[in-house]
């Protein structure tokens, strides 16, 4: 009986050391990525950089038209998604009563979330500038990266739709509300945090995105404020990746670093609210 | 033009016998209904008439149906997976389904109040107003049915001067008050209660009995609860629901000391029911 205490404790002393390593191998990785990206990063980085054009491919200026595409493509795209995503996570909390349908939806969500971004790049490049003649355009990647937004948005937008606890549905119903007026009034009021969440989470990602944007939507250089729907931008993500083919050069590589930690500052802000937002929602679920 | 909701002429319903009689002036009639929730019928078969003004206690242990056929008279059931009835409901002359098109019409005919209190996280004024956004009314108007709905659910003095506070913020008492309040602002003629003091303190209890019986004397209040000295100080007319049937059915005085049934007697003295 001894031996099997012993036993017992020796396995459990080992499941929480693994477990304790497991958070300390994440958060090194973690803690060392954005430690360096900060270190090399933040010597590059100042409001001049921040608002002055790059010049010569990018190893000399700054990276405001990157900045400028990159923030025009990722608002662009939240205005797209938004109601598309609102539109289904309603239908789904509200309107729809058939379990195999809404099976359905999660798993086609599941399933949309899962496809690899490039995959969504060759599908605007074959759809949208070869079928539809669009050429390079920032528009059609504020599409795209809408349509890879959709599942984070309308799964986080559900979830809060679904976490309404049911007795506000039945009383709003019996006070002779109707579904539209109980969506207006109950479901869209209690779930705004909820979706605002999702949408900034879907942003975090889709602002560092390159793979879809690469083939449809940007420039490496040469490009300013756009003038038309169908022009191309040029962004964070692919002014990085310019960058890094220079990478030989100090001048090019401080640019990369500096646009990177602009890039992961950007991604945080989002992210930041997003958990802001979520703790929020929590506090008053609980209150 | 014939009036499409005719108001019925009651009387109460004095005992089971009785029922029949007063079946021509109810406020609700219920015939041969049964319930389920999937394939589980919850309520067997029941028939019963409800008058049109006093407070009716539908009495009975936990679990008996009760509130299952309370949330069928204004169809809120109907939001609830795998609900179904048979038989019928009338409710003010019109069967529930086939009267009311639009069960939205229903629903603002006969209020209803839930277990829990259920403010919505706005303003005590906005929580008010919710149930008048149907109707086209001048802010004057509005915030006059508001005043008198709160005066009538006993809880204007405490609240008339923070209107613009959150409902949140009020005690559970106050906000259940505040939602009988809210469900009487469509001044409806069947007020539902489906057990509305059972999350909160004696005190507030009080104050809610003593507002039901007073909403008793004008309209028609169906009360769910399985408290027993509750349904005997408030109560006109008791209906005592075991197994999903009716077991016995009369007037207070009939239920409370002159009952026939031996469950009733059970369950009233022991508070105990083995059906």
């Amino acid at each position: 009986m001894f031996k099997a205490r012993n036993r017992r404790h020796f396995s459990e002393q080992c499941f929480a050391l693994a477990a304790r390593l497991s958070l300390i191998i994440c958060a090194g990785i973690l803690l060392f990525l954005l430690g360096s990206i900060f270190i090399q990063g933040i010597s590059a980085l100042s409001l001049e950089f921040l608002f002055t054009p790059s010049s010569s491919f990018g190893k000399s200026g700054g990276i405001f038209y990157q900045l400028f595409g990159s923030l025009l493509m990722v608002l662009v795209a939240a205005l797209l998604v938004l109601p598309l995503a609102l539109g289904t996570a309603l239908f789904r909390n509200s309107y729809n009563n058939n379990t195999g349908l809404a099976h359905v939806m999660d798993q086609s969500l599941y399933a949309l979330n899962a496809i690899p971004s490039v995959t969504y790049g060759i599908f605007g490049l074959i759809f949208f500038v070869n079928l539809l003649n669009t050429g390079i355009s920032w528009f059609v990647g504020s599409i795209i990266l809408a349509i890879m937004m959709l599942p984070t948005v309308t799964l986080s937008s559900y979830q809060a739709m679904a976490a309404i606890p049911k007795i506000y549905h039945e009383n709003a119903a019996a006070l002779g509300l109707t579904r539209t007026q109980i969506v207006r009034r109950v479901t869209l009021p209690q779930s705004f945090h909820g979706v605002v969440t999702g949408l900034l989470i879907g942003l975090s990602r889709a602002i560092g995105e390159t793979a879809p944007i690469m083939f449809i939507a940007t420039a490496f250089s040469g490009v300013t404020v756009p003038q038309s729907l169908v022009e191309p931008v040029s962004t964070l993500p692919t002014h990085i990746l310019e960058l890094a083919q220079q990478s030989t050069d100090p001048q090019a590589l401080q640019n990369a670093w500096g646009a990177s930690l602009t890039l992961v500052l950007l991604a945080a802000t989002f992210s930041g609210l997003a958990l802001f937002l979520r703790s929020r929602l929590n506090s008053e679920g609980h209150q | 033009m014939p009036d499409k909701h005719p108001k019925p002429q009651l009387s109460l319903v004095k005992n089971s016998a009785g029922a029949d009689a007063a079946a021509q002036s109810s406020a609700v009639k219920v015939r041969n209904f049964s319930a389920y929730y999937g394939k589980n019928c919850i309520i067997s078969d029941v028939s019963l008439d409800l008058p049109e003004k006093g407070v009716t206690c539908l009495l009975g242990p936990s679990g008996t149906g009760k509130s299952t056929l309370l949330r069928w008279i204004n169809r809120i059931n109907e939001e609830t997976e795998n609900a179904s009835f048979s038989g019928s409901i009338n409710v003010l002359g019109l069967d529930v389904l086939e009267g009311y098109p639009d069960v939205t019409e229903l629903r603002r005919r006969t209020g209803m109040v839930f277990q829990q209190p259920c403010v919505f996280p706005c303003s005590i004024y906005d929580n008010m107003l919710m149930g008048l956004r149907n109707r086209k009314l001048s802010k004057s108007d509005a915030r006059a049915i508001i005043e008198q709905s709160l005066k009538s659910a006993a809880i204007w003095d405490e609240i008339a001067h923070r209107l613009e506070d959150p409902a949140t913020s009020l005690s559970l008492g106050q906000q259940q008050r505040l939602c009988i309040a809210r469900a009487l602002v469509l001044k409806p003629s069947i007020l539902l209660l489906d057990e509305p003091t059972a999350s909160i303190d004696p005190v507030s209890s009080r104050a809610i009995e003593d507002l039901v019986i007073s909403l008793g004397k004008d309209i028609a209040v169906i009360m769910v609860t399985h408290n027993i000295i509750q349904a005997k100080r408030i109560a006109d007319h008791v209906i005592f629901l075991c197994d999903g049937k009716i077991v016995e059915q009369g007037t207070r005085t009939h239920m409370f000391s002159m009952r026939s049934s031996e469950k009733t007697r059970t369950y009233i003295t022991e508070e105990f029911c083995d059906c």
